[in-house]
C-alpha cells in the first residue's frame, strides 16, 4: 500500500465525475488501473507480446480516488488494485466480480500463509489476487535519535507510546500516518487488546493511548512524512513501508546527511496488501484472468519486487528476488516478527464512523 | 413568407438567454439537485453507496425514501458545528489579513503612473500561470526548519533555534492569505480605478485627513468591490481543503477535511453532500438578503 | 459683512496702484514632467477681491498651476505666499485654499447637506454651528429645497451651485474655480457667470478661475493671465488684453484678428511716434512698449475684425490722415444675427475677415476697406 499522495486529493471529485473513462471492450483488450510507480516497467510490454492484448495501463495515487470510481461505477477497468482492507468494504459494496480459478494455472504458486491473512479480508479468497505487501511500522532519522536517546527502544512501540521517550524527539518533529483504524489497531494491539476490537472501553482504551502522546506530534498526515523525513524536517514517523523505503531512497539521493531507518515494533504491527480484482462490469474478463496468471508467474513476481522493493505473495520468486531485498527483514519479516503482524481491519460502519470521530477530536486535540 | 424581423430578433434573444439559462442548469443546478437528493438517502454498502430516493415496489406509484439521518447526525454533538465555526474563524482571519494587506497595495497602485499599474497588475496575476498546489508548496520550502525564512532569521541571530513554522495554523493562514490576496486586490483595483479620483482630492482640499478621506469618501464608494472581495476571498477559504491539508498541522478540525472523511473515510456521500449544502445555504442566504437590501436601498434613492 | 464696506477690486483697480501689496504671490513657479517643463518660472500677483482669470489652451499648464496652488502637485522652484505667508509646505488639506473642481466632484454617497457640510466637520467647530452655517450656505445658493437630494438627482446647475457652497462655507482665503462652466449649457452658463461674480463681489471674495473660454474669462474677470506652453504671456485687465495684446500668440489666442507684416521706416526723436511701413500705407504711432525699436526692423500689426469698416466701390469717403485702406472683394458670408462676418481676399492676395451689421454688401462684391491706425496693434515676437 501506498499514500495517497496530497496533490492529487484535490482531484478526486473530478475524477469521480468522469469515471467513465474511454477504455473500449473488446477481445485482444485489457485495461489496468494501478498505482503509479508500481510495476517493473517492462511487464507490461512483455506481457502484450506474449499474448497479443493490447494493454492500456493507468494509474492512480490513493485508495480514495480508485474507490471513489468503484463506488460510482462504469469505471471501464478489467484490472484494478486496491488496498485489501478497502477491498473488504468493495467486495461487500458489490463491486467485484468472482475470479475464474480455472483460468489461473499459476495460482498454486501463492502463498498459502499471506492467502490465509487475506481471506479474512475476501472470505474464500473469493475475489482478490495478492500483488505486493508490506507493513506498518516506524522510521526514523538515526542520527537526531542517537543524539537526543543513545540507547532509544528501535525496536518497539515504545518509541511512540512512552511519553517519555517520544517526549524527547518532539523538538526534531513526530509525525503519525493519518490512517484511524489502523492507529487504533496498533494501539490496541500495544495495550495487549484485541486490536480490532470495536468495544467502547477498547477504543477508549487505544483513545487514551494516543492522548497521552498526543502533545509530542507534530503533525498527522499520510504522505507528508517522506518528504520531511528525507530533507530532516522531522525525526520519527509512523508509515507505510514502502514510502518509508522512499524516503530513506530520498535521502541517501539528496546527499544532505540524513539517514533515515525503518523497523517493524516487535510488539506487532499491520500487515497490508495491494491486491489484484476485477470490477463487476469488466469487460476483458479473459484477458483480465491472463494478466492475473502473468503476474503470478515466479520470474514475473521476482522482476517486480526487484524493481519497486515490496515483498512479493510468490514463494517461489524467491531465489530471483535480489539479496539486499529478501536479506532486508523490514521487507521480508523473520518468522518472529511475521508471527505478530495482523490484518487492518476497517469494521462495520458504525465502529469506523466512531473511530473516524474519534481520531478527528483526537487530532484536533479537543 | 418572410418573416417578421421582431419575430428573428426574439428568436436571437432565446438564443441569447437559453445558452447561459442551460449552462446554469446543466453546471450548476443539475448537480446541486444530485447532491441535494443524495443529502436525503442513507449510506449503504453498495454501488452507488448510497439508498434510492425513489423506491419502484409493487403499487402504482414509486414509495418516496427520505432519510434525515445525515442532518441529524450534523447537529448530534458538536462535532460538525465545531468544525464548521473552526474554519468560519479561520476564513475570517484570513478574510481580515488578506484585505489588510490587499487595500495599502491597491491603494498605492491606484497612485502609480498607468504603466506601472498595469506591471504591477500583471505582477499579481502572474501566480496563476503556474499551478496553485505548486505555489502553496512552495511556501513549504520556505517555512521548513531549513527554509529559507528560517535561514535568513538565523542568519541575523534573531532567534538561535528555527522556528517551527510549517504545520501550524499560521502556516495555514499564511497559504490562505498568499493564495487568496489576488481575489481580493482585483475587484479592489477594479473598484478604486472606477473612483474618481478628483473625489479624494476634493475631501483633501475641504480639509479632510487621509484617515477621514478613506472612511468617508473611499469606504462608501467601494465597498461593493470590497463586498465582492470578501466574497471571493470568504467563501473558498471556509471550504479549504488543500492548503490546510499541505501546510497545516493536525491542531485544528475544518470543515473542508470533515467533508472529505464523510465521503473517502465513512464512505458516507449523504453526509458529505448534507455538510455541503449546508455550507452552501449558508454563504447564499446572506448573499441573497444582501442583494435584496441593495436593490431595495437603491430603489429607495432613486425615488428620493 | 455689509456691502458698503466690500472692498470691489474690479472698482478700485489695486493693480494699478505701486504702493498696494498683493495678497497672493506666486513667485517664479516652475514644474517638470519626466523633463517636459510644464510651468516655466510663472509669477502672478494677485490682489484681495481680485478675480483673476487664468485663460490658456490645453497643455498650456493651466491646470497644473491650479493644482499646485492647491497643494496637490509640488513645484520644482518657486514660492506661493499668501498675506504674507509662505504655504508652499502646507499639505492640502491645510492650505486656506478652495478648490471648485472641474466636473464639481461631487460626494455621490452623501445629500447636498452632507456635501456641503463635510468642510466644516473636518474643523473643530460644535454641531449647531455647522447646523446653522450649513444651513445658511445652502439659501445662499438657493437649495433650500434640495438639501436632502444626492447629486445625482440635481441638475448641472444645481451640481454646480453645491460644489460653489462646499468650497464657500470654508471661508477660505483663496478660491480656485476650474473650468466652472464646462458642465453647463451655453445660455445657463451666461447667466451663472452673472450670478458667481455678483456673489464674488458681495462677499469680497478673492478667486482664480481657469479656462480655455476667452469670453468666460473676459466676462469673469477683473484681470485675465494668458498661458501658453507653461509660460505666462501676458497679464492684464480685459479690454487691455484684448485691445494691446502683447504678442501675435495673445491677440490670436484671444478674439478674432487679421494679421499683417510691418517695418520701421523712420524713428523721429523729436515726436514721439514711429513712422511704419505698411503694405497699405504708412502708419504712425506711439510704440513705447517696445525697447529695441530700430530702422528696418520687421514687425506686425493685428487688427479685429470690428475696426475695419467696409465701403462698396464708388462710395469711398476721402480718407482722414489716421487711415489706411485696401481693396477687396466679398468671398463670404457668415449671418451670425446681431451682425455678420465677411471673408474678404484683398488684392493683394491675403484673406481678411471683418464683422459688421452692414447691410448693402453681399457676395463678390469688390470693395474697399479702411481702419483708424489707432486700431492697429503693433506687435513684435
Amino acid at each position: 500500500m501506498k499514500t495517497y499522495s496530497a496533490i492529487k486529493t484535490t482531484l478526486i471529485c473530478l475524477a469521480i465525475s468522469v469515471s467513465a473513462n474511454g477504455a473500449m471492450a473488446s477481445e485482444n483488450k485489457l485495461n489496468i488501473y494501478n498505482w503509479s510507480d508500481y510495476i517493473a516497467p517492462d511487464t507490461i510490454a512483455n506481457f502484450d507480446a506474449l499474448t497479443g492484448i493490447e494493454t492500456t495501463y493507468d494509474v492512480f495515487d490513493s485508495n480514495e480516488v480508485l474507490e471513489g470510481k468503484l463506488l460510482g461505477g462504469q469505471t471501464g477497468y478489467d484490472l484494478v488494485v486496491p488496498t485489501a482492507s478497502f477491498m473488504e468494504m468493495q467486495i461487500q459494496a458489490g463491486v467485484f466480480m468472482p475470479l475464474d480459478k480455472s483460468k489461473l494455472k499459476n495460482y498454486a504458486n501463492l502463498d498459502p500463509e499471506i492467502m490465509q491473512l487475506l481471506a479474512k479480508h475476501d472470505p474464500g479468497n473469493k475475489y482478490a489476487i495478492p500483488y505486493l505487501w508490506g507493513t506498518t511500522g516506524i522510521a526514523y532519522n538515526i542520527d537526531k535519535i542517537k543524539q537526543r536517546m543513545p540507547d532509544a527502544p528501535l525496536d518497539s512501540w515504545d518509541m511512540i507510546f512512552k511519553p517519555e521517550v517520544i517526549a524527547k524527539f518532539a523538538d526534531c518533529g513526530v509525525a503519525i500516518i493519518d490512517a484511524p483504524s489502523e492507529n487504533f489497531e496498533i494501539a490496541q494491539n500495544y495495550l495487549g487488546l484485541d486490536p480490532h476490537s470495536g468495544a467502547e472501553a477498547d477504543m477508549d482504551a487505544a483513545i487514551d493511548l494516543w492522548k497521552s502522546i498526543r502533545p509530542y506530534v507534530r503533525y498527522f498526515h499520510s504522505s507528508q512524512q517522506v518528504d520531511d523525513l528525507a530533507t530532516g524536517e522531522i525525526c520519527l514517523a509512523i508509515g507505510w513501508s514502502g514510502d518509508m523505503f522512499q524516503a530513506l531512497n530520498d535521502a541517501a539521493d539528496a546527499g544532505n546527511g540524513v539517514k533515515i531507518d525503518y523497523y517493524i515494533p516487535k510488539e506487532g504491527s499491520t500487515i497490508w496488501f495491494d491486491v489484484f480484482g476485477i470490477p463487476n462490469d469488466a469487460k476483458n474478463i479473459d484477458a483480465a484472468h491472463k494478466f492475473l496468471d502473468y503476474t503470478m508467474d515466479a520470474k514475473i513476481a521476482a522482476a517486480n519486487s526487484n524493481e519497486i522493493w515490496y515483498a512479493n505473495a510468490i514463494p517461489s520468486s524467491m531465489p530471483m528476488i535480489l539479496d539486499e531485498i529478501k536479506n532486508n527483514v523490514s521487507v521480508y519479516p523473520t518468522e518472529k516478527i511475521k508471527a505478530n503482524l495482523f490484518i487492518d481491519k476497517p469494521g462495520d460502519a458504525a465502529t469506523a464512523r466512531a473511530r473516524n470521530k474519534a481520531w478527528a477530536r483526537l487530532k484536533a486535540g479537543s | 413568407m418572410k418573416k417578421p424581423l421582431s419575430n428573428k430578433i426574439n428568436w436571437f434573444k432565446g438564443v441569447l438567454l437559453g445558452v447561459p439559462s442551460l449552462w446554469l442548469a446543466v453546471f450548476l443546478f443539475l448537480p446541486l439537485m444530485l447532491i441535494l437528493k443524495m443529502s436525503f438517502a442513507e449510506a449503504i454498502l453498495a454501488q452507488p453507496p448510497f439508498t434510492a430516493l425513489l423506491n419502484w415496489g409493487e403499487g402504482l406509484l414509486p414509495e418516496l425514501n427520505i432519510s434525515f439521518f445525515s442532518y441529524a447526525l450534523l447537529i448530534e454533538d458538536n462535532y460538525y458545528i465545531g468544525a464548521l465555526l473552526q474554519s468560519l474563524t479561520l476564513a475570517t482571519i484570513a478574510t481580515s489579513c488578506t484585505l489588510l494587506i490587499a487595500l495599502p497595495m491597491v491603494l498605492a497602485m491606484i497612485k502609480m503612473p498607468n504603466k506601472w499599474q498595469n506591471i504591477f497588475l500583471i505582477l499579481v496575476i502572474l501566480p496563476f500561470w503556474t499551478s496553485f498546489l505548486i505555489r502553496v508548496y512552495s511556501w513549504k520550502i520556505l517555512l521548513r526548519n531549513d527554509g529559507f525564512i528560517n535561514q535568513i532569521l538565523l542568519y541575523f541571530g534573531l532567534i538561535n533555534d528555527p522556528l517551527p513554522m510549517l504545520y501550524s495554523q499560521f502556516a495555514v493562514l499564511i497559504g490562505i492569505v498568499y493564495s487568496y490576496l489576488p481575489f481580493m486586490i482585483l475587484p479592489l483595483f477594479a473598484g478604486l480605478k472606477k473612483l474618481d479620483y478628483a473625489l479624494v482630492e476634493a475631501a483633501e482640499d475641504l480639509g479632510a485627513k487621509p484617515l477621514t478621506i478613506f472612511f468617508r469618501v473611499i469606504l462608501p464608494l467601494i465597498y461593493p468591490s470590497i463586498i465582492a472581495g470578501i466574497i471571493l476571498v470568504f467563501i473558498p477559504a471556509t471550504g479549504e481543503f488543500v492548503i490546510p491539508d499541505l501546510l497545516g498541522g493536525s491542531d485544528s478540525l475544518l470543515i473542508g477535511k470533515l467533508i472529505w472523511i464523510e465521503f473517502f473515510n465513512n464512505r458516507d456521500w449523504p453526509t458529505a453532500s448534507a455538510i455541503a449544502l449546508i455550507l452552501l445555504i449558508l454563504f447564499a442566504l446572506p448573499l441573497l438578503i444582501l442583494n435584496k437590501f441593495t436593490r431595495k436601498s437603491q430603489k429607495w434613492q432613486d425615488l428620493v | 459683512m455689509s456691502e458698503a464696506q466690500v472692498n470691489i477690486a474690479a472698482d478700485r483697480k489695486p493693480w494699478a496702484q505701486k504702493t498696494e501689496t498683493p495678497f497672493i504671490q506666486i513667485k517664479n513657479i516652475s514644474k517638470k514632467y519626466d523633463g517636459i517643463t510644464v510651468l516655466d518660472d510663472v509669477s502672478i500677483d494677485i490682489y484681495k477681491g481680485e478675480f483673476f482669470g487664468l485663460l490658456g489652451g490645453s497643455g498650456s499648464g493651466k491646470t497644473t498651476l491650479l493644482r499646485v496652488l492647491a497643494g496637490f502637485e509640488q513645484p520644482d522652484q518657486g514660492d506661493i505666499i499668501i498675506n504674507g505667508t509662505s504655504i508652499l509646505n502646507l499639505a492640502a488639506n491645510r492650505r486656506p485654499i478652495n478648490m471648485m473642481f472641474q466636473s464639481y466632484a461631487l460626494f455621490p454617497h452623501m445629500n447636498v447637506r452632507k456635501n456641503i457640510s463635510f468642510g466644516l466637520e473636518q474643523e473643530k467647530l460644535s454641531k449647531a454651528e455647522i447646523a446653522e452655517r450649513v444651513a445658511h450656505y445652502i439659501h445662499l445658493v438657493q437649495l433650500d429645497d434640495f438639501a436632502n437630494r444626492k447629486p445625482q438627482q440635481l441638475s448641472g446647475g444645481q451640481r454646480q451651485r453645491v460644489a460653489l457652497a462646499r468650497c464657500l462655507i470654508k471661508q477660505p482665503e483663496f478660491i480656485l474655480l476650474d473650468e466652472p462652466m464646462a458642465a453647463l449649457d451655453n445660455k445657463l452658463r451666461e447667466q451663472t457667470q452673472f450670478e458667481l461674480v455678483a456673489l464674488q463681489e458681495q462677499l469680497g471674495l478673492t478667486m482664480m478661475v481657469v479656462t480655455h473660454d476667452q469670453k468666460e474669462a473676459m466676462a469673469l474677470s477683473t484681470r485675465i493671465g494668458v498661458m501658453q506652453a507653461g509660460k505666462i504671456e501676458q497679464i492684464g485687465e480685459p479690454q487691455q488684453i484684448y485691445n494691446q495684446p502683447k504678442n501675435h500668440f495673445v491677440a490670436n489666442f484671444i478674439g478674432a484678428a487679421n494679421f499683417f507684416s510691418a517695418r520701421i521706416k523712420a524713428i523721429n526723436v523729436e515726436s514721439q511716434p514711429i513712422a511704419i511701413d505698411t503694405e497699405f500705407g504708412t502708419a504712425h504711432a506711439i510704440l513705447n512698449r517696445f525697447s529695441n525699436t530700430k530702422i528696418g526692423q520687421k514687425m506686425e500689426f493685428a487688427i479685429r475684425p470690428e475696426y475695419i469698416n467696409m465701403h462698396p466701390r464708388g462710395t469711398e469717403v476721402k480718407l482722414a490722415d489716421d487711415m489706411l485702406q485696401a481693396k477687396a472683394r466679398v468671398e463670404d458670408v457668415a449671418f451670425r444675427g446681431e451682425n455678420s462676418v465677411y471673408r474678404l481676399k484683398l488684392n493683394s492676395g491675403q484673406t481678411c475677415m471683418v464683422s459688421s451689421a452692414q447691410a448693402d454688401i453681399s457676395w463678390d462684391q469688390e470693395i474697399s476697406i479702411s481702419w483708424q491706425v489707432k486700431h492697429m496693434m503693433f506687435l513684435m515676437d
